[in-house]
């Protein structure tokens, strides 16, 4: 599951607002607001990463248990996910 | 990440004295001649080519900048690292498309978007497959001014002012200052608001260049 790859799956017109980020999805013309660490976990996924290394990423710039980060960066990755920003890329 | 977060108002550039006086002696000279040029402005429709509706906008456009478009590119393309850095927008703009307005008596434009969004959306940048990223605005007038009115309303991110009432925490007004810039991103709503002239006469419009930089999305 730490294997899985992840990648963007549209193309979003973005807008800083401090570090955080809001974005159109401009086929479906939805609005997104993404707050730092999604705006990171977004301009990481440039190019696709996997899950084991975007956690291991996060774990190295901030102060966070194994355990949380591991469980908020699922709770993200699967958020985006829902919202079809992201994609599990192809084996 | 959320769909529902406390939506930003948009991050705005603004070049104040954005063209050298002799460029900008020159451009108000150019439209100022080209008043046969101009011809009631479109906004985007269903078709190919736009539609003229004056209950969503009253103006006149024209597209002749003569001998001043490169220059004026030149001018634009020169301002995007600062527009990009004020408004947190970076448009990686491969091309410019550029339009002048006047806004006489009675002129606006209803709270709209630079973009077509939603399925079958149609991009409409510069170049074929190109879209509008990033919006800028350049206000010229006679001095002393003949006209009122004509602010830029930008509005908070994500909100809908045809869905229902807006709040006055929910935009912000921008007044059209003579040779300034303003910039922001394309996809927000904005509005003009309704200007007023009483001379009526062409000379006296509230004048602006209307600027898209584009790229392929």
């Amino acid at each position: 599951m730490e294997q899985e790859v992840y990648q963007r799956a549209v193309e979003l017109l973005e807008a800083d607002i401090n570090d955080e980020m809001v974005a159109l999805e401009p086929t479906k013309g939805s609005c997104f607001g993404f707050n730092a660490i999604a705006t990171e976990i977004w301009r990481k996924l440039e190019r696709p990463r996997s899950f084991a290394e975007l956690r291991n990423e996060l774990l190295s710039e901030y102060e966070v248990s194994d355990e949380q980060c591991t469980r908020e960066l699922r709770e993200l990755i699967d958020g985006m996910s829902r919202a079809k920003l992201i994609e599990r890329a192809p084996a | 990440m959320s769909e529902q977060p406390a939506w930003p108002l948009p991050r705005v550039g603004r070049i104040a004295d954005f063209l050298p006086t002799d460029e900008h002696r020159a451009l108000l000279d150019w439209v100022l001649a080209s008043e046969g040029r101009f011809r009631p402005a479109k906004v985007l429709g269903t078709g190919p080519k736009g539609i003229v509706d004056a209950e969503t906008r009253i103006a006149l456009t024209s597209r002749d900048f003569g001998p001043l478009r490169s220059l004026l590119e030149q001018r634009l393309f020169g301002a995007l690292p600062q527009l990009e850095q004020a408004t947190g927008c970076k448009a990686g703009a491969t091309s410019l498309e550029m339009e002048l307005a006047a806004h006489g008596d009675g002129a606006h434009y209803k709270p709209h978007v630079d973009i077509s969004t939603g399925e079958g959306r149609r991009v409409v940048g510069a170049k074929p497959g190109e879209d509008r990223v990033l919006s800028g605005v350049y206000y010229l007038h006679r001095h002393p001014k003949q006209f009122t009115g004509g602010a830029l309303r930008l509005f908070r991110m994500h909100v809908r002012p045809s869905s229902g009432p807006v709040g006055r925490e929910d935009y912000i007004d921008l007044e059209p200052v003579d040779n300034s810039l303003i910039a922001f991103p394309s996809w927000t709503t904005h509005e003009v608001l309704t200007v007023r002239c009483p001379s009526g006469a062409f000379a006296d419009y509230r004048f602006a260049l209307n600027c898209w930089f584009c790229r392929r999305l």
